[in-house]
């Protein structure tokens, strides 16, 4: 095995939980707002249940595979070749998604404070801290986002506390005044967020307790659906309709806040929250994209895969990417949905025609067997 | 082109720091293959921006790919 | 033999990286990019926007100059906020980040946004359109959401180029008027929100410059702003009763006779609040005002006699009489001109939002019909610390 550290359900579920959290607590806001308006905070309710069949996905799939990742089990169900091509395009997928969270943050530190920095500095930056996170192991990785999750909480409850004095619930109203289309939509766009789930697919194997394992990964989506909401619910009813004309609605939240004209300027914690978050999204993506590509080549090691990793995404952080709205393009989306979502399903569902059909033939893990 | 120059030379320094600081720890000709594979794809990519910035990206070769599923799913 | 050349090849490795360390560090003394220090900045307090002849956009900034602190001898003589100045500059250009573009070539320091907490549009900029300068100011990561936003009865310049004497400058002064409340309050932010709601209208408050001398700006009235425009203008008493219908009294000094042909009483409402709710029964439209205040006697020059009960429910009736004429002015001022920034479209489109839909398109020629209704409750809880003043109503009561 590539990694001999084990890390405990509590830590792989804060791990997952908190990297999906990065990036859409600032920018979904604004997208989701496009179409769903005040019913904005319906839209992760709704896009929870895609959250849950994932998260089902990926456990079902560990279940039968309990000691392999994607990358491995994918050559396991469909063979050598097709296997191999899967897991390959799967993992510049992964890739590919953390390239364009790196690039959203470095728009967003370039848009509001650090105007004249060149980009590949703050991205070269960020991705040093993520390379040495990842460098250090599964244990780091996952460690460290319950070592922050406090302070993070803080920070967040920072900005919320003091905006309940402009919270003004009647701008909720009318609730699903078209009906759930809107809200649909809204949830529709929160999918370039919701696939990064699929990454834990990577930790899932080295977990030390894993019988918790379903429970702690739906208490993450419950956790990250709810965050969401309460977000949404407090931006609505703060920011109102204006909602939509900003790119981080959350940062404007947290630039209105004035407690008794003293405690003001509270950008900059906005830019804590966000670092820490994305030093976590890009080493979860990191670490597992090394791990995958280690596995996909036969290696005995995943380190010396991390360097040129940070180096791929660093490229397509920059690469032919002109503006930063092409989060919120549904092609990108569509993209996401079908690599982070539907990959992982039909593996599953191969797996299970695989199952019925050949019954001998199947891998030797019989289910309800654990291995230590 | 005079900044090119510049960025050409650090893009340099920066491969041949980051080479020289993994190579002691590659082992196994696999790893070394590996390695090699994505350094140089890397870098290749890395030299070809720094040329030409406007070089079209996966993003361009994606989007036009699932815009139809897209249009399909939000009627845009 | 092994050992000298483990050791040589530990040498170079040592002193390879002694070489490259200062070389990497000496990499980063061109960075730095984004230091700022403030006397590399011109501090913006307030910000005017004026149409220029030719259609542009006149911009007048008020700057505020840090400079050290001069030296220790010189303080005793000069005026504490001597050292810090506060000066004006002017910039014309085809829009707003023109202007700024055109003003920032002529300061020899970087312009600084963050700290500007007063826009004020000039009128004409008004009645033409507010949609560029709030496009920038909300598109640049600079200016705050929180500040404030006024239209100028005149030129926007000449209020920022006010010169006060009791607070630092003009945009300090409007500021705190501001947040005194007797006028609104409304920031870019609000602004922005009213603007993407139903109506699509916005209020913003009215700067005046008393013609007097001295010459003393305040806020003085309200611009209703309908598609991105100046549409109608309010005086003082009009804003009260917006202020009211956006239940945004804080507080509030009500005078009126005690009784007809009496002497004045007033009162003061230290409490209010005040709801607007919609109904529709078939095609008949109706916004009954809901409004709960509590006071105190404030003054009471009259002969009544407040100790007793039921003169205190005559005057609260009649001060309710008050309040309710001076909403229903607003509101058929904003009737007759058929420009709802009541938030009355808000409402309907809340409780109603299927009717809503459907009447959408010709809200504009149905607002004007709309019935509305008051529901007013003034309580006086406290007299004052007298009570009949037997003294001086007898004097004076006797007299009138």
């Amino acid at each position: 095995m590539l990694e001999k550290g084990r890390i405990s359900a509590a830590q792989f579920s804060i791990l997952a939980g908190m990297s999906v959290l990065a990036t859409s607590l600032l920018t979904a806001p604004g997208i989701v707002a496009i179409d769903a308006k005040q019913d904005m905070w319906i839209s992760p309710i709704w896009i929870s249940s895609a959250g849950f069949i994932l998260v089902w996905t990926l456990y079902k799939l560990n279940q039968a595979y309990p000691d392999q990742t994607l990358v491995e089990y994918a050559v396991s169900i469909l063979g050598r070749f097709a296997g191999k091509t899967v897991a390959a395009l799967y993992l510049v997928f992964v890739i590919f998604a953390t390239a364009n969270v790196l690039r959203q943050f470095t728009d967003f530190i370039k848009l509001t404070f650090l105007l004249t920095t060149p980009d590949f500095v703050i991205s070269g930056c960020m991705l040093l801290v993520c390379w040495l996170v990842a460098r250090s192991g599964i244990e780091t990785v996952a460690r460290l986002p319950m070592l922050l999750l406090p302070l993070v909480t803080l920070f967040v409850l920072m900005i919320y506390t003091p905006s309940i004095a402009d919270i003004r619930f009647e701008r909720l109203t009318p609730v699903m005044e078209k009906g759930a289309v809107p809200s649909l939509i809204g949830a529709f766009r929160l999918l370039s967020w919701m696939p990064a789930f699929s990454i834990m697919n990577f930790y899932m194997p080295y977990l030390n307790n894993r019988k918790h394992l379903l429970y702690w990964s739906l208490g993450s989506v419950v956790v990250v659906t709810l965050t969401l909401s309460v977000t949404f619910v407090i931006v609505y009813t703060v920011i109102g309709a204006a909602v939509v004309n900003y790119t981080y609605p959350f940062m404007i939240l947290a630039r209105y806040i004035s407690f008794t004209e003293f405690f003001e300027h509270l950008e900059s914690i906005v830019m804590m929250i966000w670092v820490i978050q994305i030093v976590i999204r890009i080493s979860f993506g990191l670490y597992g994209a090394a791990l995958g590509m280690a596995q996909c080549f036969g290696l005995t090691g995943y380190k010396p895969m991390v360097p040129p990793i940070c180096m791929l995404i660093l490229l397509f952080s920059l690469w032919g990417i002109e503006n930063a709205q092409f989060v919120s393009s549904p092609s990108m989306v569509v993209y996401y949905t079908l690599f982070g979502m539907m990959l992982p399903f039909l593996l599953l569902v191969v797996y299970g025609i695989r199952q019925l059909f050949a019954e001998s033939d199947s891998p030797g893990y019989p289910e309800g067997e654990t291995s230590a | 082109m005079n900044a090119p120059v510049n960025h050409l030379i650090l893009l340099i320094v920066a491969a041949a720091g980051m080479l020289a600081y993994d190579w002691r720890k590659l082992r196994g000709a696999r790893t070394i293959i590996a390695y090699l594979t994505l350094y140089i794809s890397g870098f290749t990519i890395a030299f070809l921006l720094v040329i030409n910035p406007n070089l079209p990206g996966p993003t361009q070769v994606l989007r036009p790919l699932f815009l139809p599923l897209a249009k399909l799913l939000l009627k845009h | 033999m092994r050992l000298s050349m483990h050791a040589s090849a530990r040498f170079i490795r040592c002193s390879c990286v002694r070489v490259a360390a200062p070389l990497l560090l000496a990499a980063l003394l061109s960075g730095c990019w984004d230091r700022t220090e403030i006397n590399d900045l011109a501090i913006i307090t307030a910000a005017g926007m004026d149409l220029a002849d030719d259609g542009k956009i006149k911009l007048s900034v008020q700057l505020f100059v840090p400079s050290p602190p001069s030296s220790e001898q010189g303080s005793s003589t000069s005026s504490p906020g001597a050292s810090n100045k506060t000066i004006i500059r002017y910039a014309t250009g085809l829009d707003m980040a023109d202007a700024a573009a055109r003003l920032q070539e002529m300061m020899s320091r970087r312009l600084f946004w963050g700290q500007a907490d007063v826009f004020i549009f000039g009128e004409k900029l008004a009645k033409r359109s507010i949609k560029e300068p709030m496009d920038f100011l909300t598109r640049h990561p600079h200016p705050r959401e929180r500040a404030n936003l006024f239209v100028s009865d005149g030129e926007a310049e000449e209020i920022v180029k006010w010169k006060t004497p009791i607070e630092r400058n003009s945009a300090e002064t409007l500021r705190e008027m501001a947040v005194l409340q007797t006028g609104l309050n409304t920031s870019i932010l609000q602004v922005i929100e009213e603007l993407a709601e139903e109506a699509h209208t916005a209020v913003i408050p009215v700067v005046r410059i008393m013609r007097k001398k001295p010459e003393v700006p305040f806020i003085g009235g309200t611009v209703a702003i309908k598609d991105l425009r100046q549409a109608a203008k309010l005086d003082s008493l009009e804003t009260r009763g917006l202020l009211w219908l956006r239940n945004e009294i804080k507080f509030a000094t009500l005078t009126a006779p005690a009784y007809p042909g009496g002497d004045y009483a007033s009162v003061y409402i230290y409490s209010a609040n005040s709801k607007l709710v919609p109904s529709i029964k078939g095609n008949k439209w109706s916004m009954l005002v809901a409004i709960e205040a509590t006071s105190n006697l404030n003054e009471n020059a009259s002969t009544l006699d407040i100790t007793k009960e039921a003169n205190v429910k005559r005057l609260e009736r009649t001060f309710e009489g008050i309040i309710q004429s001076r909403i229903d002015k607003t509101v058929k001022k904003a009737q007759r001109s058929g420009i709802d920034y009541l938030g009355f479209a808000e409402q309907y489109h809340r409780h109603y939002p299927k009717h809503w839909l459907a009447a959408k398109k010709d809200w504009d020629t149905r607002f004007p019909k709309i019935e509305v209704r008051y529901k007013i409750r003034l309580t006086i809880a406290r007299n004052g610390l007298t009570g009949k003043n037997a003294t001086l109503q007898s004097g004076g009561g006797n007299n009138s």
